[in-house]
């Protein structure tokens, strides 16, 4: 399950600079002159002592990240900096971690610019209290239910539907003798409330009920979420869990000639067609292939098998098998072959000189659109073969997949992705029956952008985001081309978003969007009203004066 | 309830740290567990019964509910689930015998003896074709609830807090958790699901999490244990005593800081070669394992141990140069005091190993020698099983442990009623009862021989009015308190059977006291104290062997 919020990350960070860019690399001893100071502070003033102040400084997409501490006093001093832009983030427990700036939880705030002797005074961070979710859980006679698994989650867009993903950072809490659960750290926002048991609770504690949703609802659509105010907790949010009855669900893996083999497999349920909800139970299969998921609610499931990874470690590279099945009485045993992914192979066509470009710039991944046929976890890319004739081969293809391309060279993108004659560049390549050839990626230089100015009132602005999405919905699906992000250049605080293929779009500036507003076509459809259109044929680039809108 | 076993668990959970604590911080809990293939128990016979709790107007069923059953005919424990009436059924049972418990927490075992609340269930024979009934009546748990505060009057999150009693082991009367909880963020605290009884309140960090997120700053204090109403020191802990079902709140306490030292560690071999992958342990001179925890570079050679309070340790490294190979062991003492110590090396060396033969005694299949730690354990190597000291008796009466590091003591084990020991020899030198260390690389032999001549004692334990006792403990204990002490020869215990016989067997030649109990504590003939109370009350025995006939009077 991380690893497909890793995944996701990945998706969202070409877009936004997000400070969980910052968590990997080595920190880097400062050695300049420039220098940060200033003070960690409750909503109230007083200071919170030992804060721990981690800095990240930008340029272009890259960090170079360090930290420090604040003293007793709640003061810090960063000091021998570099000349540079730099994110400061404040964290210390009990306290939802902000950075200096920052107007909206979990988004980046103001960056601060420092040239060689610079003092920079006052780049003082609030924190809010964390808040907490509190209740009680019945069963279907009133009695508490001890031991189950309190898990929050949070609607994520991912593989082009929204679903409950698990909250980052939390713990799965166990209710008490009482029922009685109580999840604590939280930032402010909106949570679901699932409690697991049975197969899906970690440890295997009660069984006996469906993964259930607050305000008591085993269908994940029908869940409510719990708003979270800054500092204020929420205690009572109790409800009775749905019964249901367990089974066992047993198969065996197989290798692909038929002999069995251990695997690790992962039971997820399903609603509605798909996985709507990010609950697993995760198992590994016996040397003789046999596994066996011990009290699983009935109802439908996908059960996925991944064999050991063929290249480098990275489960994107295991055999995959997967089937649907419904588990009530005397469940079928599930087989499951595991078989490496389909091929993709192709080639590359540029518009314009490509002659700077090398195959080692190029790196092709195929992003699932749906969880069924396409693997629930994922974690590095694909296997790439790109030779010096501009013909491709993509192993570890599973499913039904978007392509996509990343490319190490500025102002190239691409342009389309077509299957003997067919635009699949963003509806996807079915994968599920075998190997798919004669796919013909274009990549362009022409890029179609659009650029401007915002103002707020009639001020010229430095703060704020610009929202550009297709004004056709059917467009919106994540991982999209046609939904975009810009943010204030720091030099003269104008925007650009380029890279957008040619559509009619509607764009929109506000004080701030974040990446969850731009996976929720709730959001982009009460936008509609108060954006501006911009049509972008091949090559435009437009240029458009905003007015920042309040939301 | 089977509390005992629970706690094993919990309380000696290993310290092999190590690799595994260094897992990335904003990883979930890893919904990872092992789907072994089911143990498909094949036979005739099935156990059934209902859980029910007594009420005001009757009982009650307790529904979804645990029951565990245990076998030395079952691969692995079977486990299911109470239904809405509280009944429960295990079928296509193989015969054997069986214990079964039953486990909802917010309830406990209602016993006739409530002092038994945590010994092992008794075991229930089923034979072929039999279908047996076994039903659990349980009382309400009793809970403690309280805030924990550091010394600023902070809330202290996320510390273990214990309910504790005493308990007897091999070598003596110890603290052991009987049930667990950690604080919230505001420091309060609920321990539920408590047997009624005595307990002692004890308040302390989980070492893995120094290890995951290691304190900071330049001189670094995590929270210390702390017994309830406030002290460091087990002897001035206060009893709180519990009812049936009652909740004692306000159990508020403040839990002290004590500075921690940093600790780093290369593992290295004789030959001065990096020893990768090997096994660590830090272990208090004296304490259980697992009170220090640190994290090991996977696939090298250094460890770190980010939070040691002040006192004396055992650095351990284990290693060996590639799967199946013998591996070596290194131990050096050390003593922190505050003082960040991250240079410190353990060199590894060849393992000492010893051969032996036992003697005069006919070999029982299955016979096995088990050669105790005594100062220390060992920690096991990374991805293997921890050891297991013990070697096979061949059928001419010869055993070898390639390796056999660190001071140990020899027993007999293996099957029921193994031979007596009578002494063990190193060439002259007598090691019976002492530990013994051999030098790294050298080689022991040792003869182990059988006491040719044992006596059995058995008889009848009745009550002052005739009746026979069932599980009454008859302790049987040398009259030489020499002898007393853990792994004792001279100093055997026994339960009654169901008509009230007892059978004592592989008594050494000597002079005994013999007392038959209604009940005492599993494991506290171990302690010296409690055996010089027994002294009173008990019949004088002397025996050159043979069997012997002995009525007893169960004191109460």
């Amino acid at each position: 399950m991380t690893i497909i919020r890793r995944t996701l990350l990945l998706l969202v960070m070409a877009m936004v600079a997000s400070s969980a860019m910052a968590q990997g690399g080595p920190p880097a001893a400062p050695q300049g002159t420039a220098r940060i100071t200033g003070t960690i502070a409750r909503v109230d003033g007083r200071p919170i002592p030992n804060a721990t102040i981690r800095w990240v400084r930008w340029e272009g997409g890259r960090g170079t990240q360090g930290s420090g501490r604040a003293e007793a006093d709640g003061k810090f001093i960063l000091d021998r900096l570099v000349a540079g832009s730099y994110q400061i983030t404040a964290q210390s427990e009990g306290f939802v971690t902000s950075d200096y700036g920052q107007t909206v939880a979990g988004q980046p705030g103001k960056r601060i610019d420092v040239i060689d002797g610079q003092v920079f005074e006052h780049a003082d961070v609030v924190l809010q209290k964390t808040s907490a979710i509190e209740g009680q859980l019945l069963d279907e006679f009133g009695d508490p239910v001890p031991g189950a698994t309190v898990q929050l989650a949070q609607v994520q867009f991912v593989a082009g539907k929204t679903r409950l993903m698990p909250a980052p950072g939390q713990a799965p809490q166990p209710s008490d003798d009482r029922g009685h659960y109580r999840v604590s750290g939280l930032a402010p926002g909106d949570y679901y409330v699932m409690v697991l048991s049975g197969a899906f609770a970690v440890p295997e504690t009660s069984a006996g009920f469906a993964p259930t949703f607050y305000p008591g609802t085993a269908t994940p659509t029908d869940a409510k979420s719990v708003h979270l105010v800054a500092g204020q907790d929420v205690l009572d949010v109790g409800f009775a869990l749905t019964p249901a009855t367990m089974r066992s669900v047993r198969g065996v893996t197989l290798a692909a000639d038929g002999t069995p083999t251990s695997a690790m497999v992962l039971l997820a349920q399903t609603s509605g067609g798909d996985v709507r909800a990010m609950i697993l139970a995760r198992g590994q299969s016996a040397p003789d292939g046999s596994f066996e998921f011990r009290s699983v609610p009935e109802g439908s499931y996908v059960v996925q098998a991944f064999g050991r990874p063929e290249g480098g470690g990275s489960v994107a590279t295991s055999p995959f098998a997967a089937a649907q099945l419904t588990v009530a009485g005397n469940t079928p045993e599930v087989r499951l072959s595991v078989r490496p992914g389909s091929i993709a192979r192709g080639r590359f066509v540029f518009e314009g000189d490509g002659s700077a470009l090398k195959p080692s710039m190029l790196l092709l991944s195929g992003a699932p659109t749906e969880f069924l046929t396409s693997p629930l976890i994922g974690g590095g890319p694909p296997r790439n073969t790109i030779l010096d004739d501009w013909t491709f081969e993509v192993r570890d293809m599973i499913g039904l997949r978007v392509v996509r391309a990343s490319i190490a060279a500025p102002g190239w993108f691409v342009k389309s992705v077509v299957v003997a004659g067919q635009d699949v560049t963003d509806t996807g390549i079915d994968f599920r029956r075998g190997d798919v050839s004669d796919i013909e990626i274009t990549l362009t230089q022409k890029q179609s952008s659009i650029t401007g100015t915002v103002t707020d009132g009639d001020t010229p602005s430095r703060e704020y985001s610009v929202l550009v999405f297709a004004e056709d919905a059917a467009k919106w699906a994540f991982p999209s081309r046609f939904v975009a992000l810009a943010r204030p250049a720091p030099a003269d605080g104008s925007f650009r978003a380029a890279g957008l293929p040619a559509a009619a779009y509607l764009v929109v500036a506000l004080s701030l969007v974040t990446t969850a507003d731009m996976q929720d076509p709730v959001f982009l459809q009460s936008m509609r009203g108060q954006a501006t259109r911009v049509v972008l044929n091949e090559g435009d680039t437009k240029a458009v004066a905003l007015r920042i809108i309040k939301r | 309830m089977y509390f005992y076993r629970r706690f094993a668990g919990r309380v000696c959970a290993c310290g092999v740290s190590i690799a595994m604590a260094v897992a990335a911080p904003l990883a979930q809990v890893p919904r990872d567990r092992p789907t072994p293939p089911p143990a498909a128990p094949a036979g005739t016979c099935s156990l059934a019964g209902r859980m029910v709790i007594a009420t005001a107007s009757g009982v009650a069923p307790v529904r979804r509910a645990r029951v565990v059953l245990e076998s030395s005919a079952l691969k692995q424990p079977m486990t299911t689930e109470t239904d809405s009436e509280g009944r429960y059924r295990f079928s296509a049972l193989p015969a054997g015998p069986y214990r079964a418990h039953g486990e909802k927490a917010g309830f406990v075992a209602k016993l006739a003896d409530p002092r038994r609340v945590f010994e092992a269930p008794t075991p229930i024979d089923l034979r072929a074709g039999q279908s047996a009934t076994a039903d659990f009546v349980m009382q309400a748990g009793a809970a403690l609830e309280g805030r924990l505060i550091k010394e600023n009057g902070d809330p202290a999150a996320n510390i273990v807090v214990s309910a504790v009693r005493l308990a007897y082991d091999v070598t003596g009367r110890k603290p052991v958790a009987v049930q667990q909880a950690r604080t919230d963020d505001l420091g309060r605290f609920r321990v539920h699901t408590l047997p009624p009884g005595d307990y002692y309140v004890d308040a302390a960090p989980d070492p893995l999490d120094a290890a995951r997120m290691p304190p900071q700053g330049p001189r670094p204090s995590v929270l210390s244990r702390t017994y309830y109403p406030g002290s460091a020191r087990f002897d001035d802990a206060r009893i709180v005593s519990v009812t049936v079902g009652q909740t004692l709140s306000n159990l508020d306490f403040s839990v002290s800081s004590a500075s921690v030292a940093r600790l780093g560690a290369r593992l290295a071999t004789a030959a001065g070669q990096p020893a990768n992958d090997g096994g660590f342990r830090v272990q208090r001179v004296g304490g259980p394992t697992g009170e220090v925890r640190g994290s090991a570079s996977p696939g090298g050679n250094q460890v770190s141990y980010a939070a040691v309070p002040a006192g004396d340790y055992w650095l351990m490294g284990v290693w060996r140069s590639a799967p199946g190979a013998d591996a070596e062991f290194g131990i050096t003492r050390i003593t922190v005091a505050g003082e960040d110590q991250l240079n410190l090396s353990v060199v590894t060396a060849k393992a000492p190993s010893l051969t032996g033969r036992v003697e005069g005694v006919a070999i029982p299949p299955g016979l096995q020698v088990v050669a105790y730690e005594t100062a220390y354990e060992w920690p096991a190597i990374v991805g293997d099983q921890p050891w297991k000291w013990t070697a096979p008796v061949a059928a001419d009466g010869t055993f070898t442990f390639s390796a056999l590091p660190g001071p140990r003591l020899l027993r007999l084990t293996g099957v029921a009623n193994a031979p007596t020991i009578s002494r063990i020899v190193a060439g002259d030198v007598d090691v019976t009862d002492v530990p013994t260390e051999i030098k790294p690389g050298e080689s022991m032999a040792v003869r182990i021989v059988a006491a040719p001549n044992t006596a059995t004692l058995s008889g009848s334990v009745k009550d002052s009015t005739g009746v026979g006792i069932e599980k009454a403990r008859v302790v049987v204990f040398s009259d030489d308190e020499r002898t007393w002490g853990p792994r004792s020869r001279m100093v055997k215990a026994v339960e009654s059977n169901a008509t009230g016989q007892y059978e004592v067997r592989g008594l050494l030649p000597g002079t005994y006291w013999v007392i038959a109990l209604d009940y005492l504590d599993e494991n506290a003939w171990n302690d010296a104290t409690v055996l010089a109370k027994l002294k009173t009350g008990a019949i004088s025995l002397t025996t050159a062997g043979g069997a012997a006939t002995l009525p007893l009077v169960v004191k109460r």
